[in-house]
């Protein structure tokens, strides 16, 4: 066995995953910490928000990336959001509305359209609320995701941040707007920031 | 050097064998009426004595262990259109008009086939097989059939062919023998009037398709719109193993099929006959179209671990109607191709509507209008004009669709008010004093205070 099959070994961790980074280049996220930790949102991979309740900063935190992308001419997808995404503030943050599409969906269909949408290569971003979700099905929306190298956020209740989850990056926020990475793949997770802070 | 012919020299064995016939003194037997004659014999029989068109009872005196099976048509079909369609791969012109025999014209594609061993994905076929190559199909047939691997350029190298070797009828031949004509060239010589007199047209109509003077229509070989092959074991069985195995082989076929074709595909359909008469049969499905056999196989060997026999297995069916194109994606040069990408969001926007009803999906467009839940709307069409933003203070990203009742206890202002007073001519008559709070628990929000009747405050949205 040579060191390549070695490290083929799904037990092994690697701190720094250099077989991704320089291959796919990242989506820089708009916030400085993040960015230098980070290195951007990972294209075709999911990256998980777990935030208390709705609305405590989750949107304002992808927004730099989300007009990235709709500059780029790509589409974002809203699937079964919890409240209305609301056109003129996203107009406000540069995002064009016609580069956005919201899907109605029950609970078992938004996962179906999420998986669809994430696969099919014809959207940048897809943003889904799926609630509640079991470890296969996200991985399902990871390997999805994989497939149609699409931006896959999914937002869920910060409780569920001590289990294990197949996405590449989890963001825990607080009430207040303060941002912790718990997990991301080939970087450090030790980052935590304010939205608010004037740092950025 | 235009046709090449691959004769399959064993072919009645050879189809016999696939059906699990392993017995090594082996002969065919072909009959009409109450005649009865072999057909073909294995190399063993031959080289016991058995030779073709020997009766049974004289066959039996020779050799007292000989097997003998009738010959199966059927498959020997089958076959020759297994070795047409591997040729379906090279040239698109195959027949399998000739007797035991691919023609393939090749003549076009000399120079990209040139330097190439085209016999090789033959050869992977496992049959006995003689290649010859000339610039008729029915004179590749005769070098073939002679066992002369090689091609002639000329056709005045049939010349000295003996007759013996045409397609020629036996009793045209004996008479021309019996004239003292054994080979092309002296049959050539004679005058045509006196050859049709005396034998007919027929001769000289091959003669003159054996030597590219008249048009030789062959029937062109379509490869089949769907996938049916099988398998019979070679013994019963239940063993999950063996019948991988046996898998293993079809989906080899299967694989070659679709390579050929440049197609693949998302759903195979297995049956498995019992020794009982009836037969288990499960689907395979893929999310992907597919085609390679490792990727398969696997799914057969998983499905197969899970699904209770009732009995044993004797023969295996695979068949696939559903195929579908690759899908290849192809790397852009210098950006995303805009009308490929138009193409997939129509197909995904077609699925999506037709699960989750036409209403379902919503593009959105910004209004004129300054009352918040008015100032946009959504629609199923993405081609309605919208209008631009106009400017207007901060707005937050989550709008409650109904303003919720607020205490005012614990708010901390942040920016504000704004009023907001509006739509006095229609039913949405609005006056409100919108701020930008931060809540009880930390979250920045967007509520109002309404202007008129009870002052009462709101939440309307959040900058989450």
């Amino acid at each position: 066995m040579n060191i390549r099959q070695l490290l083929q070994q799904p037990q092994i961790w690697r701190g720094r995953d250099d077989s991704l980074s320089p291959r796919q280049p990242r989506l820089p996220t708009g916030w400085e910490p993040l960015d230098t930790r980070l290195g951007g949102w990972i294209p075709g991979a999911l990256t998980e928000i777990l935030t208390p309740t709705p609305g405590c900063g989750e949107l304002t935190l992808l927004a730099p990336a989300l007009k990235r992308l709709t500059h780029d001419n790509q589409r974002l997808i809203g699937i079964a959001p919890p409240e209305t995404l609301y056109p003129p503030a996203l107009q406000q943050r540069d995002i064009p509305v016609d580069r956005v599409i919201l899907i109605e969906a029950a609970p078992r269909d938004a996962l179906w359209a999420a998986e669809q949408c994430l696969r099919s290569g014809a959207c940048g971003a897809v943003l889904c609320w799926p609630d509640p979700v079991s470890d296969r099905q996200l991985r399902r929306l990871q390997l999805a995701a994989e497939q149609g190298r699409c931006h896959g956020f999914v937002f869920r209740p910060a409780r569920v941040a001590q289990k294990p989850s197949p996405a590449a990056t989890r963001i825990l926020f607080d009430v207040a707007g303060q941002v912790e990475v718990i997990k991301c793949r080939g970087g450090f997770s030790d980052c935590r920031f304010h939205l608010d802070s004037p740092a950025h | 050097m235009d046709w090449l012919c691959i004769h399959l020299s064993q072919l009645a064995v050879d189809s016999l064998r696939r059906n699990g016939v392993t017995a090594p003194v082996l002969a065919v037997l072909e009959s009409r009426g109450a005649q009865r004659w072999i057909h073909a014999a294995s190399q063993a029989a031959a080289k016991a004595g058995i030779r073709p068109t020997m009766n049974l009872g004289a066959a039996y005196a020779l050799v007292p262990e000989l097997t003998i099976r009738p010959r199966d048509r059927n498959s020997e079909r089958q076959l020759l259109e297994q070795v047409a369609l591997t040729a379906y791969g090279i040239s698109d012109r195959v027949s399998i008009q000739l007797p035991d025999c691919v023609a393939l014209e090749i003549g076009r594609s000399r120079r990209l086939l040139a330097g190439k061993n085209i016999r090789q994905p033959f050869l992977a076929l496992g049959l006995r097989l003689a290649f010859a190559s000339a610039p008729t199909p029915r004179a590749a047939l005769l070098l073939a059939r002679a066992g002369c691997y090689r091609g002639i350029r000329s056709l005045a190298e049939l010349d000295s062919l003996p007759l013996a070797r045409t397609e020629l009828d036996a009793a045209v031949i004996e008479t021309l023998h019996g004239a003292g004509i054994r080979t092309l060239a002296d049959l050539r010589r004679l005058p045509r009037t006196g050859l049709i007199r005396r034998f007919g047209a027929e001769p000289l109509v091959y003669l003159d398709r054996l030597l590219g003077q008249a048009a030789d229509p062959l029937t062109w070989f379509e490869p089949p719109n769907t996938f049916e092959a099988a398998l019979d074991l070679p013994s019963e069985t239940e063993d999950a193993r063996a019948l991988v195995f046996a898998a293993s082989r079809l989906l080899e076929e299967l694989e070659r099929y679709l390579e050929i074709r440049g197609l693949a595909t998302r759903q195979l359909d297995f049956q498995l006959a019992h020794s009982n008469g009836d037969s288990t049969g499960f689907t395979v499905g893929l999310l992907e179209p597919g085609k390679s056999r490792n990727r398969l196989l696997d799914l057969f060997r998983e499905r197969i671990n899970h699904t209770r026999l009732r009995a044993p297995v004797r023969r295996l069916v695979l068949k696939v109607a559903d195929l579908c194109e690759l899908a290849v994606r192809n790397a852009d040069l210098f950006e995303r191709s805009s009308r490929q990408d138009e193409h997939t969001w129509a197909r995904l926007l077609e699925r999506l509507r037709s699960r989750l009803g036409e209403n379902a999906i919503h593009h959105l467009f910004l209004s004129p209008d300054h009352r918040p839940e008015r100032a946009w709307h959504a629609s199923r069409q993405s081609n309605v004009s919208g209008h631009s933003a106009h400017k207007v203070p901060l707005r937050p990203l989550w709008l409650l669709p109904k303003p919720e009742p607020l205490a005012t206890a614990d708010l901390a202002l942040l920016d504000g008010p704004e009023r907001i007073e509006s739509g006095w001519w229609d039913d949405g008559d609005i006056a409100r004093d919108y701020y930008i709070v931060r809540l009880g628990d930390g979250r920045k929000a967007w509520v109002f205070r309404e202007c008129r009747g009870r002052r009462d405050w709101y939440l309307h949205g959040l900058f989450g």
